[in-house]
C-alpha cells in the first residue's frame, strides 16, 4: 500500500512541478471544443444536441495527448527497470501510475467539462449526468491508454502508434458516455432523467471494472518484456 | 452472344459485381505472389550462404587434418 | 550445424508443411472453382436484391475470415506468451497481413454491395462498423509488430495487444449494436439470415471453405519463409561474430 501511495505522490509532485503538462490537456480540451461552433454555426439547439458527442470526443483526444508520458520518463531514467528488479508488485505499480495520470488528466477534464457544457447550452440535468458519466468513463480511458503506453515503450514513433492502438478500444466508452447524456436529454419528465441514463452509466461502470482487471495484467506482461 | 452479354451485365449490376470479384482476386493473388516471392528470395539466399559455409568448412577440415 | 539443431522442432514442422502443402493447395483450387461456378451459374438471383446477391459469396466468407484469423492470432499469442512456443509468434506474424487483407475485402465488397442496395457506399450499420473497427485493430497489431528494432520485442508486444484486442471485441461489438439500435430503427441487411435457400447456402459454404484453405496455404508458406529468415539471421550473426 505504501509503495502504491509513494508512486502516486511522486508522480503528482512531478506533474505539479511541470505545470505545462498539466494545463495542456485541459487547454486542448477547451480549445478544440470551442472550434465546433465555428464549424457548425451558432444555432443553440443544434449545439445542445451535439454537445455530448463533442465533449466526449475532445476528452478522448485530450487524454490521448498525455498517454505516452505515463511511463516514458521512468523508462528512460531506469527507475522502471529498478521496479521490475525489486520484485515489487508490478500490477500495483501500474495501477498507481494510472491513478496519478487520471488525477492529472481525467480529473481536470471533468472540472473543465461544465464550462464547455455551458457554452453549448446544455441544461443542468444533462450536465449532472455528464459529470457522472465522465467520472465513470475517464478512469477507463487512463487504464486502457496505460496498456498502449507500456506496449510502445522503446518503439520507433511510439507517440504516433498510441492513437492507432488506443482509439478502437475507446469506442465503447465513447458510445456509452454519449448515450448516457443523450438519454438524459431525451427524457421528457424530470424524474426519468436518472432512470433513462442508468443503463448507460452501469455499462460505463462495467467497462471500468473490466479495464481495472485487464490493465494490470496486460501492463505487467508488457513491462516485463519491454525491460527484458 | 446475347447470353454472354446478359451474363456480364448481371442485370445492370455488372459494374458492382465484377469490381467486387476482381478486387477480391487482386488482394488474394497479391497476398499469394508476395508470399511466394519472399519465400523464393529467402530460399535462394539460404542456399547461397549454406554453399559458402560448406566450402569454408571444407577448407577448415583440410587444415585440421593436415595439422597432425 | 548446431544452428539447425536448435530448430529441431521447426524442422519437423517444415517437413509436415511440405507434405501437406500440395494437398491443401489442390483443395483450395478445386473448392474455389466449384464455389465460383455455383456462385455464377447454379445459384439464382435473389428475389429482392437481384444479381447483386452474388457479391455475398465473397463478402460473407471474407467477413468470416476476418474474424477467424483474428481469433487465430489471439490463440497463437496466448501460446506464445505462456509456452513461448517459437512457431506461435511466426504464425501470428504471418497471419496478420492476410487477416487485414480479408477485412479490407469484407469492407470493400460490402461497400460495393451497399451502393446499389442502400444507395450509399457506406452505411453506419452495426456490422459494417464493427468490421471497420476490426480493421483498425489489425493495423495496430501490424504496426506494433514492426515498430521495434528487435523483432522479438515486437512479437511479444503485438501478442499482448492481440489478446487485449480479442477480449475487447465482444465489448466493442455489443456497444456498436447498442449504439446502432439507438440511432437506426431496423437493420438493412437481411440476405444472410438463417432462412437462406440451399441453392445459395451451398456456394456460400464452399466459398467459405475455399477461403479458409487459401489462408492455410498462404500462412504455411509465410511461416516457412519466416523460419528460413530466422536461419538467415543466425547465419549472418555467426559470420559477424567470426569476423
Amino acid at each position: 500500500m505504501s509503495a502504491f501511495l509513494n508512486i502516486v505522490s511522486k508522480d503528482l509532485r512531478l506533474a505539479l512541478r511541470q505545470r505545462s503538462d498539466l494545463t495542456m490537456a485541459v487547454l486542448f480540451f477547451i480549445l478544440t471544443a470551442m472550434l465546433f461552433p465555428f464549424g457548425l454555426g451558432p444555432e443553440p439547439n443544434l449545439l445542445a444536441r451535439i454537445a455530448p458527442g463533442i465533449i466526449w470526443v475532445t476528452a478522448l483526444l485530450s487524454v490521448l495527448l498525455s498517454l505516452e508520458r505515463i511511463f516514458l520518463a521512468d523508462y528512460e531514467d531506469g527507475s522502471l527497470e529498478q521496479l521490475v528488479l525489486s520484485r515489487a508488485s508490478l500490477e500495483i505499480a501500474i495501477l498507481a501510475k494510472v491513478l496519478a495520470h487520471w488525477l492529472t488528466t481525467g480529473l481536470p477534464l471533468i472540472l473543465a467539462a461544465p464550462l464547455i457544457a455551458l457554452l453549448f447550452n446544455m441544461d443542468t440535468e444533462a450536465m449532472t449526468i455528464l459529470l457522472f458519466a465522465m467520472l465513470l468513463g475517464t478512469p477507463s480511458l487512463s487504464l486502457i491508454g496505460a496498456i498502449a503506453a507500456t506496449l510502445t515503450l522503446g518503439a520507433r514513433r511510439g507517440g504516433v502508434l498510441i492513437p492507432l492502438l488506443v482509439l478502437p478500444l475507446y469506442i465503447p466508452t465513447l458510445i456509452f458516455g454519449v448515450g448516457a447524456i443523450d438519454a438524459a436529454m431525451n427524457s421528457l419528465e424530470a424524474g426519468a432523467v436518472i432512470a433513462n441514463a442508468r443503463p448507460h452509466l452501469l455499462l460505463l461502470g462495467a467497462i471500468l471494472l473490466v479495464s481495472l482487471l485487464i490493465t494490470p495484467l496486460a501492463g505487467a506482461a508488457a513491462l516485463k518484456q519491454a525491460l527484458e | 452472344m446475347d447470353q454472354v452479354i446478359n451474363f456480364f451485365s448481371m442485370g445492370n449490376y455488372g459494374a458492382y459485381i465484377w469490381t467486387a470479384y476482381s478486387l477480391t482476386a487482386i488482394v488474394m493473388l497479391s497476398l499469394l505472389v508476395t508470399t511466394l516471392h519472399r519465400l523464393r528470395k529467402n530460399q535462394a539466399e539460404l542456399e547461397e550462404l549454406q554453399h559458402l559455409r560448406e566450402t569454408a568448412g571444407q577448407s577448415n577440415n583440410k587444415e585440421e587434418t593436415a595439422r597432425p | 550445424m548446431s544452428v539447425f539443431h536448435r530448430f529441431a522442432n521447426p524442422n519437423r514442422f517444415l517437413k509436415l508443411t511440405n507434405t501437406v502443402l500440395p494437398w491443401i493447395s489442390g483443395i483450395t483450387v478445386l473448392s474455389l472453382l466449384a464455389g465460383l461456378y455455383m456462385a455464377f451459374f447454379t445459384s439464382p438471383p435473389d428475389y429482392q436484391q437481384g444479381e447483386t446477391v452474388r457479391i455475398m459469396y465473397i463478402h460473407v466468407p471474407s467477413a468470416w475470415m476476418a474474424m477467424f484469423i483474428y481469433s487465430s492470432i489471439a490463440f497463437a499469442s496466448v501460446c506464445s506468451l505462456i509456452w513461448r512456443h517459437p512457431l506461435a509468434d511466426l504464425a501470428a506474424k504471418a497471419s496478420a497481413p492476410i487477416g487485414a487483407g480479408f477485412t479490407f475485402l469484407a469492407l470493400a465488397t460490402g461497400s460495393l454491395w451497399g451502393k446499389p442496395m442502400w444507395g450509399a457506399w457506406w452505411v453506419w450499420d452495426a456490422r459494417l462498423t464493427s468490421v471497420l473497427i476490426l480493421f483498425f485493430l489489425y493495423l495496430g497489431h501490424m504496426a506494433l509488430m514492426n515498430a521495434f528494432e528487435e523483432q522479438e520485442r515486437g512479437n511479444r508486444a503485438a501478442a499482448v495487444l492481440a489478446i487485449v484486442g480479442f477480449v475487447n471485441i465482444p465489448i466493442i461489438k455489443f456497444s456498436v449494436d447498442w449504439w446502432n439500435t439507438l440511432h437506426q430503427p431496423a437493420s438493412v441487411m437481411r440476405a444472410d439470415g438463417p432462412s437462406i435457400d440451399p441453392s445459395m447456402l451451398w456456394p456460400l459454404l464452399i466459398m467459405g471453405l475455399a477461403f479458409k484453405f487459401f489462408y492455410l496455404v498462404v500462412v504455411l508458406i509465410r511461416i516457412k519463409s519466416e523460419l528460413i529468415e530466422a536461419k538467415l539471421r543466425k547465419y549472418r550473426r555467426a559470420v559477424v561474430d567470426n569476423a
